[in-house]
């Protein structure tokens, strides 16, 4: 047996061991083994046969530990959400009037109006960097600034991942260390370029445009309209009018209509932001297919 | 011997395959599980440059022989968690034998975190002494 199979026999237990984990952390857990067998085989990797070489990396694997150990010590190093991350992903779906009580459901929202203007931005820029990167992609210069264009989206999209991450809570995918840009500027730039996600990010992010302005019309919409229908009493009282003219003649009515329209208002909002909750979680999710790993 | 005891005694596992008997492993684990933060931290900590995950399992092996033995794999998610919290910080490098390595180094806020755990390790190792009578003779 070859070293390298013995190597990818131990990764696949020691993924097996960590079962459904979240993906960040299983990343994490493989990259560290493969460091360490590949390390300490490479030691002794100049000197001898492969009987020699297999007996290194055995070695290797007798004092990095069984893939149970490493894995359960993996787990209890985690935290809650590494540990159960399709619990975690249910956070969103809580009780009707949790919603208020969850830091997640205002963050979530933030995040989802901050798309409209940031895919608008990124719409002018794709397209500018698009159209004169392929438009001049006959001269000379066209390359160039292609290239450039898609370092910067590289970049906009790594900072994108951590800020979504951030916001939303949702863990970005984590990237082998063999993704890892490091080397010389050629190697970086060639790692980079090879990468399909980069190209998925750049659609991600001309997405975000058509996504930010349905988000952004909708949330704003209703919760204008909730936030008009509670405040119907205050604003009568405000103007000092207790009448309206088409409820002439009956005090109870009037106080009726009021009651309705608040109580109405609040309806519409706590709806208004479990709607949120659903869109950021389904947005969140596509970030996390689309957006580069971090 | 009656045959209870023998029967009772063969199914008690045997310490070691070398017949090491002054080695406890799984209390060796018990100690070292809350420990290990504060060995990797002062391991970091003593360093002037920054130290990758397989060079910090081989300062501890070099000790083996005065500390407890572990699975080297075990450190790994140790030195994440590390991290998480602040107390370490990473870059990842290029290597010239196999993947890109990950270096670590203690930032500020371990530093500041390690002298407590120190002083907490000392307290701790003195109640010990005086709990088995030894040590302090005050």
């Amino acid at each position: 047996m070859s070293d390298k199979t013995l190597i990818k026999d131990y990764l696949k237990d020691l993924s097996r061991e960590l079962g459904d984990v979240d993906q960040a952390l299983k990343v994490e857990a493989l990259d560290d083994a493969e460091e360490f067998l590949e390390e300490m085989a490479g030691e002794h990797l100049g000197s001898g046969t492969a009987k020699d070489r297999e007996q290194a990396i055995r070695k290797a694997i007798r004092a990095y530990g069984s893939p149970r150990t490493v894995a359960r010590e993996y787990l209890r190093r985690s935290t809650e959400e590494e540990r159960h991350p399709t619990e975690r992903m249910d956070g969103p779906f809580m009780g009707v009037l949790g919603v208020y009580t969850h830091k997640e459901t205002y963050l979530g929202l933030l995040y989802l109006l901050l798309m409209f203007p940031l895919g608008t931005m990124m719409f002018s820029y794709i397209l500018l960097g698009l159209s004169v990167g392929i438009g001049m992609a006959i001269t000379i210069i066209g390359i160039p600034v292609l290239i450039f264009f898609l370092i910067s989206i590289y970049g906009i999209s790594y900072l994108l991942g951590r800020f979504t991450e951030l916001m939303l809570g949702l863990r970005m995918p984590r990237k082998k260390r063999k993704m890892y840009l490091v080397g010389k500027n050629w190697t970086r730039l060639k790692t980079m370029l090879k990468d399909w996600r980069l190209y998925s990010s750049l659609l991600f992010l001309f997405l975000l445009f058509p996504l930010g302005l349905v988000y952004f019309t909708v949330l704003v919409t209703l919760i204008a309209v909730s936030l008009t229908l509670i405040t119907v009493p205050v604003w009568l009282f405000i103007s000092g009018s207790t009448d309206i003219s088409i409820f002439v003649g009956s005090t109870f009515a009037q106080a009726a209509i009021y009651t309705l329209a608040f109580l109405t208002g609040l309806v519409l909002f706590t709806w208004t932001l479990h709607l949120s909750n659903i869109l950021w979680y389904l947005h969140g999710k596509l970030a996390r297919s689309m957006l580069l790993k971090v | 011997m009656n045959p209870l005891n023998a029967l009772l005694a063969s199914m008690v596992p045997v310490p070691g395959k070398k017949g090491n008997d002054d080695r406890d492993p799984k209390f060796e684990k018990d100690l070292l599980t809350g420990l290990i933060s504060l060995i990797l931290l002062s391991i970091c900590a003593s360093s002037t440059v920054p130290l990758y995950g397989y060079q910090i399992a081989r300062k501890m092996e070099a000790e083996e022989l005065a500390g407890p033995r572990l699975k080297q794999g075990t450190i790994y998610p140790v030195l994440r968690a590390l991290e998480k919290n602040g107390l370490l910080k990473s870059q990842i490098k290029a290597s010239a034998s196999g993947p890109p390595r990950k270096y670590y180094l203690i930032t500020e806020k371990g530093r500041k975190k390690l002298e407590v755990w120190q002083r907490t390790w000392w307290r701790t190792r003195d109640f010990v002494d005086i709990m088995m009578g030894g040590g302090h003779d005050e």
